[in-house]
């Protein structure tokens, strides 16, 4: 998984990540600094992380230091007030996607708009899930150009398949290594691509992607080879997802056995309180509200395709840990550890926007209004940090990483997947309330 | 028999219709509780953590609005008697006020009153160390069916559903709303009404229910039906879109069925 672009934080050990070669080539006495700093308490060694990254985000540029500003203005868990109708962000959030596409030269999605270094390069993995959510606001916008953008995203994927059917970790600059997760979210592209332009090759690209999945799966239904830090996470059930709908679309029972097999696996690592062990994305560090969701929204996705309610379960288990927890205490924490400590100094907006989407899911699946309830408040609190009046191209219609903008996770960044995961938990809201107006 | 009204503020009108209710049925020396209480983290820390690098504009704008507030709080612990208080005091109960109704200052006073019947009214979630305190037990009401409709919003959650929304007296124990339930009412709703009609009327039911409930109390032990934990949902706050549904729905009520009691 590419998620060392996603944190910001160091590369994983095979040297995934933009920042590898960096790392590689530090100067002695930035070790040796390194190593003082890991001797402090680790609150402090946090701050002047904070402080260090802050420091190089060039914010002399109006864009940057008004968005400080308002985000240290902000009250964190105060009220949500969205200015805009939900269509208005939708549109501004995909206007923001397009300018993402573009600042690469249409060839896949970049990964962010960092204050620091600007446009990053296109990222394989997002641009994957990312086609899924151009052809549903394509479709529910009346947009062509989002549909053939779509398009062209896909048949940027197929460019950038790797020989041994995977699809690379990180960003385009770096020497392209196989990851597990990465190629399970290409490939629910690439099947929403099939299925919208009817062309063979993206099903045989995915099915190739897939066929290198049930290779590269421990016996026991885990993933640990080709994994970000290389340990088995919980997390991928947003593989095994893709991997049920890609024997639904191919006909080869293989994928979904081995999609099955891992969401056994996943369902073990989960407590009575609904806590997933290795759901972090460092070992033993807590949960970010991203991969909690990515957990559910496996879960959730793969239960409604193989029709059963065990995964079900398993999903609105956490989902309703959630749900109390942010109902009683009105803010999602940025992350969760074991126990559900939550660390409320910051929000991962990505992981609200999601946990908006599995909510908006949970009740069209199980018609509890409690989940649209909340998944309403949790998005009017995502839209209300979106600016929709801003002069600046690359601030108008995006998403933080964090919020504020200083959280840990994506720290100064504004990254496509958090775009992405709000057009589509809006797009579900709205279907979930047009349902609502016809009953009422 | 010592009946004591606990509640979360000295003007709070529903714990004055609670009393007068009360009153109505005969019971009279009902003393009253009194918070002066505020939610919220009250030291440095508490608020940092709460407001992060927000609480200076957070401070500002408390001393904007309220800068005679604490004033107000003041003398109103020492002034003359509120309508509350002075209700109280008409019908010969005492009128104390609190700092926080959890804390050990109400717990002694409520031991000095020798409290039989604690009847909440407005109270924030009482703590297991003032629920031990009174001999029969501290009732509340809440304005839901339980176990069905646990939490907040719950008339507007019974609408939304298509349920009749209805109040419920019950025993208070250390969880929420999940006490043995002593008695059901339901609300009548008219398709006229509106969310904030049906509430009032809820209010007002859920003041009787008490009454006739403390009533009971005086000569008789009261029904216990337990709860099971598993039972039922809990609610939350509903979100201005549900509730506009929720009006909606509310419009297209029927007429009004009689509005039955279960009452044991």
């Amino acid at each position: 998984m590419g998620v060392s672009q996603k944190v910001g934080v160091a590369p994983s050990p095979n040297g995934v990540g933009a920042a590898a070669s960096e790392t590689a080539n530090q100067p002695v006495r930035a070790g040796l600094r390194a190593r003082a700093v890991r001797r402090l308490p680790s609150r402090l060694q946090a701050w002047l992380r904070a402080v260090d990254d802050a420091a190089h985000q060039r914010l002399y540029r109006p864009l940057h230091f008004l968005t400080l500003i308002r985000d240290a203005r902000a009250n964190p868990s105060g009220p949500a007030r969205p200015e805009g109708e939900r269509r208005q962000y939708v549109r501004a959030l995909v206007d923001w996607l397009k300018r993402g596409h573009d600042a690469v030269g249409g060839q896949g999605v970049a990964a962010y708009y960092g204050f620091a270094e600007g446009w990053s390069a296109a990222y394989p993995e997002t641009t994957g899930y990312i086609i899924n959510t151009c052809l549903e606001a394509a479709d529910r916008l009346g947009d062509p150009d989002l549909a053939a953008r779509a398009r062209r995203l896909a048949d940027w994927e197929l460019e950038v398949q790797m020989p041994e059917g995977a699809w690379q970790s990180g960003l385009t600059t770096v020497p392209p290594v196989p990851a597990v997760f990465n190629t399970g979210q290409v490939i629910q592209g690439l099947i929403a691509a099939h299925r919208a332009f009817g062309h063979a090759r993206y099903l045989e690209a995915a099915a190739r992607g897939g066929r290198w999945l049930v290779a590269n799966q421990d016996v026991d239904g885990a993933w640990r080879r080709h994994t970000y830090r290389g340990f088995a996470n919980s997390y991928s059930t947003r593989v095994a997802w893709p991997l049920v709908d890609l024997a639904r679309a191919t006909g080869e029972r293989r994928f979904e056995e081995a999609a099955v097999r891992y969401l056994e696996w996943a369902a073990r690592c989960q407590d009575e309180s609904g806590w997933f062990d290795h759901c972090s994305l460092e070992p033993g560090e807590p949960a970010l509200t991203h991969t909690l969701a990515y957990t559910m929204e496996g879960f959730l996705e793969s239960s409604v395709l193989l029709g059963t309610d065990r995964w079900l379960r398993v999903a609105q288990r956490t989902a309703d840990s959630l749900l109390h927890r942010y109902e009683v205490r009105r803010h999602l924490a940025g992350a969760y550890d074991r126990g559900w400590r939550g660390d409320h100094s910051f929000a991962c907006m990505t992981g609200c926007a999601q946990v908006g989407l599995v909510w908006c899911r949970l009740y069209q699946v199980t018609g509890d209004a409690r989940y649209l309830n909340a998944a309403l408040k949790i998005n009017d609190f995502v839209v209300t940090f979106i600016d929709l009046r801003s002069a600046w191209p690359e601030m108008r219609g995006a998403v933080k990483g964090s919020h504020p903008v200083w959280g840990p996770y994506m720290r100064f960044r504004l990254p496509s997947w958090a775009a992405k995961f709000t057009v589509d938990s809006l797009l579900r809201e709205e279907e979930a309330l047009a349902g609502l107006e016809d009953r009422s | 028999m010592t009946v004591v009204i606990l509640t979360g503020h000295p003007e709070n009108r529903y714990a004055g219709d609670v009393l007068r209710a009360i009153n109505g049925r005969g019971v009279r020396k009902v003393h009253v509780v009194a918070g002066t209480w505020k939610s919220g983290p009250r030291n440095l820390p508490g608020l940092l953590r709460t407001h992060g690098p927000s609480l200076p504009w957070v401070v500002a704008k408390w001393l904007a609005r309220g800068a005679v507030r604490p004033l107000a709080s003041f003398f109103s612990r020492r002034g003359p008697a509120t309508g509350l208080a002075a209700d109280v005091e008409r019908q010969g109960g005492r009128f104390v006020l609190v700092e926080d109704p959890n804390g050990t200052e109400c717990g002694q006073i409520l031991g000095q009153l020798g409290v039989d019947i604690l009847v909440l009214a407005g109270a924030p979630i009482v703590r297991a160390n003032i629920l031990g305190i009174p001999r029969i037990g501290t009732l509340n009401a809440h304005q839901g069916a339980l176990p069905k409709y646990r939490g907040m919003n719950v008339v507007e959650w019974a609408i939304f559903d298509g349920s009749v929304p209805s109040v419920s007296v019950h025993f208070v124990d250390p969880g929420i709303d999940t006490g043995d339930v002593v008695a059901t009412e339901e609300i009548e709703v008219r398709s006229t009404d509106t969310i904030e009609g049906v509430r009032a009327r809820a209010a007002t039911t859920q003041a009787h229910l008490l009454a006739w409930a403390v009533g009971v109390a005086c000569s008789r032990p009261l029904p216990r039906l337990p709860q099971r934990a598993a039972e039922g949902r809990q609610y939350y706050v509903m979100h201005p879109r549900l509730r506009r549904v929720t009006q909606r729905r509310l419009a297209g009520v029927s007429d009004p069925a009689r509005a039955s009691t279960t009452r044991r």
